[in-house]
């Protein structure tokens, strides 16, 4: 229990009310993310019964003269048990890029809509700085990218407008999908009625 | 009509239920394998790696594998085709991995303008007219649904509906698509040739309706109370 909850305070989880119903204030508290605190908090209760123990502790320590109790924040706080590991990111658009040509310091891609499938194929033509430097080695034609564009939140408020890529790292092919791949080339020499290695007599001549 | 709401914070994770070797899975095997970053490797936060189980974190997913589970997830939103090609890739190199069962589970989570809008998208889905007789102040704690989708091969989808943790006043909507693999008619390189298969074609449309789970659940609430 942290030191700052007090006699008659409780942390429930929220909780949807009935419409109209003022929301208490149990259920507009977070849950338990209560920081350390170095000092007590003493809390303001404005003829509140339930807490009418507090009331009473702090009347006790001004030689029981009642005054009304006055909130002091603590001088500390310390990070909460649990750090937030989500990224506030509003993501605007987003593409599946595939690398085409490079040429000096750019490289042309084919883009694909991720978020309208239906929008027309695009080309784009990007600096090579605009990939993270770990990622450059992987840069070649036919490698295929994420390209994210939005607004990001960061933790203190601030709000940025970010470009990212990501490469996608090179794919692992099992034995598995390799052995599926050479029976799906026979099922499909079989269906052009031609042998691709060139022992079958039937083979069409080569274009004029 | 009310306006689309674009969530404020996202999640998406790939859980596979099987046999797993916790012990292999460190950060520095995925840098080795081209999975992930060298750099990614190295600031990567070990929590532990053990023969009973592993878990660690870099700076954009979590991968935690605890006797017969397997878990990866992230909180970036630009990230969530890469979580997939990382288990594709992890499981194409792991390709005799017995996989029993997997799961596609995303989470989304809206901030409602006030209080009152909030209460109001709990009272349309559970409305208390029938638990004011029982409880005092009855609230909605936590909504779970059930069913199928009739365009995926998936056994079950389930959808919740919480007050978020996260953000007040705040829904979050939790969508799960669970695939049950026969373990006992069907060997192990098709078991996870189907979570392969899953993960490449099902992958992109499951987040497609998980968006469409959220919005709709959103707007179908919105509309009647205009």
């Amino acid at each position: 229990m942290p030191a700052s909850l007090l006699v008659g305070e409780t942390l429930d989880a929220p909780r949807f009310v009935s419409v109209g119903e003022a929301a208490s204030p149990q259920s507009n508290q977070k849950p338990f993310d209560e920081p350390d605190c170095i000092l007590p908090a003493l809390d303001r209760y404005d003829g509140d019964a339930n807490d009418s123990q507090v009331t009473r502790r702090v009347s006790e320590t001004t030689n029981g003269q009642s005054r009304p109790a006055h909130k002091i924040s603590p001088l500390i706080r310390l990070r909460g048990a649990r750090p937030c590991r989500y990224r506030q990111f509003c993501l605007l658009q987003s593409w599946e890029g595939t690398v085409t040509s490079k040429q000096g310091d750019t490289f042309l891609a084919r883009l694909v809509d991720l978020h309208v499938r239906t929008n027309p194929i695009e080309i784009a033509e990007i600096p090579i700085d605009e990939i993270p430097v770990p990622d450059r080695c992987l840069l070649a034609l036919g490698t295929v990218f994420y390209w994210s564009i939005g607004y990001e939140t960061k933790p203190g408020g601030q709000l940025t407008r970010a470009s990212e890529i990501r490469v996608r790292r090179s794919p692992v092919w099992s034995h598995r999908d390799i052995d599926e791949m050479k029976a799906r080339a026979k099922e499909l020499e079989a269906w052009l009625g031609y042998d691709v290695h060139g022992d079958n007599e039937e083979s069409p001549a080569p274009a004029q | 009509m009310p306006n689309i709401r674009s969530p404020e914070l996202q999640g998406a994770a790939i859980v596979a239920i099987g046999a797993f070797n916790p012990a292999i899975f460190q950060p520095h095997w995925f840098a080795l394998n081209q999975l992930i970053r060298r750099e990614e490797a190295d600031s990567a936060e070990v929590r532990i790696v053990s023969r009973e189980a592993s878990i660690f974190s870099t700076d954009w997913f979590e991968l935690k594998v605890i006797d017969r589970r397997f878990a990866i997830d992230t909180k970036d939103p630009t990230m969530f085709r890469v979580l997939r090609d990382l288990a594709i890739q992890t499981f194409r190199i792991l390709e005799h991995t017995p996989v029993d069962a997997f799961g596609f589970n995303t989470e989304r989570h809206f901030r409602m303008d006030t209080d009152e809008e909030w209460n109001a998208f709990g009272d349309y889905y559970v409305p208390k007219q029938t638990w004011n007789a029982l409880l005092t102040r009855p609230g909605m704690r936590s909504l779970v649904i059930e069913g199928s989708r009739p365009e995926c091969n998936e056994n079950r989808m389930q959808i919740k509906l919480e007050p978020s943790l996260e953000i007040h006043p705040g829904i979050a909507f939790y969508v799960n698509q669970h695939y049950g693999l026969d373990a006992k008619n069907t060997g192990v390189p098709d078991r996870l040739h189907r979570f392969v298969t899953a993960l490449c074609e099902s992958w992109d449309n499951f987040l497609e309706y998980s968006d469409r789970v959220s919005q709709h659940l959103l707007t179908e609430c919105a509309t009647r109370a205009e």
